[in-house]
């Protein structure tokens, strides 16, 4: 997406956070701060040279904290989200007809839904990030604008345990419908599902009431 | 007197030949027409995007063969790997880049025929079956000789290739496109002009432009639909922008439209081959990356066009020696979806028709 284009989109909605901005903000602030501290250590070793006394160590740069973003990235509010999604949708500035995905991140402390929408068209793309609450995971459903997010929010529900809301038929897709937690959440701990617990149960009554061995091979002496 | 009429409802699978996989269909008929279809998906679901947040950058490639897409597996290893890439800044080598173009539109074009032979046989064609998976052996042995495996091949790595083409490959392979595109005419001549072919393919399974988009349909099932879009000409990577090919488009939308589109496909990917041999530069073919490799904290999304649509992977880093989070943007999920449109109206006997024109594979649509 064109400066331009991103420009226009901020100007029509103040309160989404320009998170690609953001982190070239916070990049030129440590590369400052490198600076700064390669430029104190210059003049230590120039004083420790004019003292006679043994150079200062070598500075080593610790590993960059930022976090990169590639491509135009921006952080919606749950709120507005479908007023922002209408709009790059109808707007023939923008026309986001295609939404390529919606997924989840689990942050432990949060949840980003993710939403990638595409321009045919215009050729370009733009990734939307919308934090929701670990106790509170609802997000309004885009069916009504892309009606291909249906498959996907039902995904996003199913291993992640976003709720939808608005959504015609919200129920899991992967996994059996009797399945408990949501596999891709980072605290989510495999159990066997209650049914193959129920069916494993089951056979060793069986086989302790008939004194049969194990897969059915004779009488247990 | 009135007759009385209810709806049906068939369960087509998840053990059934001709849904390519696991999986169920639930038809509501009335008689014959086709009411609702409601796909019933996960049968193969082997949760490989959680697989991927324990295992390191460089185990899983060879996760993405198995994980996803097994008839697209190279396909597969160079969406991760371009990730990757593009995450940690890596560049690739140039020879190493022809070499992955080769690689892809062989795949494509193996992939492409187990599609249509398979696709014959569910509309009773046996001998394009035949043909086509003669054609593909071929292309097996000329994988074979390079990754050493046939399906699996984990030959892609972060930052490259794994190995250089073997002595006289690329003759080889150049000889195998010479011989293959009169095969192509052949597979043209044996099913366009055939009657019964078009019966059952021309005019069915119509899918508008405006709901392909919006479905979120892509690659061939959204060109036969009239939507001139490919990654390969959009969003170029590897080396797709020094090449000439075109982009087979077709307006009607129905299976013949879909299946004409693979078929002029299968010629493209045999151009793009050839001039990727004929351009094909000496050096490197990897950058040395180390084997506990560490991306940068960050988030990235690479599309490619993979046979049957837009691959894409959502690739999210925390700085670790694992990647935090994978998303794939599996295209065979997209299209399925948009099958229950294509299916409103048609007849029973049309569904298998339908099914097969999307070429899904089930293990991308449940990953």
């Amino acid at each position: 997406m064109s400066p331009e284009r991103i420009a226009q989109f901020l100007e029509r909605f103040p309160r989404v956070r320009d998170l690609a901005a953001e982190q070239r903000a916070e990049q030129a602030r440590e590369d400052e701060e490198w600076a700064a501290k390669q430029r104190e250590w210059q003049e230590a070793v120039e004083r420790a040279k004019a003292e006679g006394k043994p150079a200062p160590r070598p500075l080593k740069r610790e590993e960059s904290r930022v976090y990169h973003y590639h491509g135009p990235t921006f952080g919606v509010e749950r709120e507005e989200l479908l007023d922002v999604c209408r709009w790059l949708r109808d707007n023939p500035e923008f026309d986001m007809s295609y939404l390529s995905f919606v997924s989840a991140i689990d942050w432990r402390d949060r949840f980003e839904v993710v939403y990638h929408l595409r321009s045919p068209a215009r050729r370009h793309s733009v990734v939307l990030k919308v934090p929701v609450p670990r106790d509170d995971p609802r997000v309004p459903s885009v069916t009504g604008l892309w009606r291909g997010a249906e498959w996907h929010e039902r995904e996003a529900y199913d291993l992640l345990g976003i709720v939808f809301e608005g959504h015609p038929d919200l129920r899991r897709i992967l996994m059996s419908a009797d399945w408990k937690g949501h596999p891709l959440r980072k605290d989510y701990v495999y159990e066997d599902p209650q049914w193959l617990v129920e069916v494993a149960s089951q056979r060793q009554r069986e086989i302790a009431a008939t004194g049969e061995d194990w897969e059915g091979r004779g009488s247990r002496s | 007197m009135a007759l009385r009429t209810e709806e049906l409802m068939l369960n087509m699978g998840p053990q059934h030949p001709s849904t390519h996989g696991v999986l169920r269909l639930v038809v509501t008929l009335d008689g014959e027409n086709i009411i609702e279809v409601q796909p019933d998906i996960g049968y193969l679901h082997s949760s490989v995007e959680k697989m991927m947040e324990h295992r390191t950058y460089f185990q899983n490639v060879s996760l993405t063969d198995r994980g996803m897409d097994y008839l697209i597996a190279l396909q597969n290893e160079e969406v991760y790997c371009l990730a990757v890439e593009r995450l940690a800044g890596i560049e690739v080598p140039e020879r190493a880049r022809y070499i992955r173009v080769v690689m892809n539109e062989l795949q494509r074009i193996a992939s492409h025929l187990v599609w249509l032979g398979t696709w014959g046989i569910d509309l009773g064609a046996t001998t394009v079956f035949l043909w086509c998976f003669r054609e593909r052996e071929m292309i097996m042995d000329l994988f074979e000789q390079v990754t050493g495996g046939r399906l699996h091949h984990a030959y892609y790595r972060i930052g490259g290739v794994y190995a250089d083409l073997p002595e006289g490959w690329a003759e080889q392979c150049q000889r195998f496109v010479d011989y293959f595109l009169p095969r192509v005419d052949e597979y043209d001549a044996l099913l366009t002009a055939n009657p019964i072919f078009l019966a059952r393919t021309r005019g069915v399974g119509v899918i508008s432009r405006r709901d392909a988009i919006a479905m979120g349909a892509s690659g061939p099932v959204a060109r036969a639909s009239g939507i001139a879009l490919d990654v390969r000409k959009e969003e170029p990577y590897e080396v797709y922008d020094r090449m000439q090919f075109d982009v087979p488009v077709q307006s009607e939308g129905d299976c013949f439209a879909r299946y004409r589109v693979r078929l002029e496909e299968m010629r493209q990917s045999a151009r793009i081959i050839r001039q990727a041999l004929r351009g094909l530069p000496p050096g490197e073919i990897r950058t040395r990356v180390p084997m506990t490799m560490k991306a940068p904290r960050g988030e990235v999304y690479v599309r490619t066009e993979s046979a049957r649509g837009d691959l894409g992977i959502f690739l999210v880093s925390d700085g670790g020696e694992t990647p935090y989070r994978v998303k794939i943007r599996a295209p065979s999920f997209s299209n399925l979806y948009a099958l229950t449109e294509m299916m409103k109206g048609w007849k029973v006997a049309d569904v298998i028709a339908i099914l097969g024109s999307i070429d899904i594979v089930l293990s991308d649509v449940d990953r």
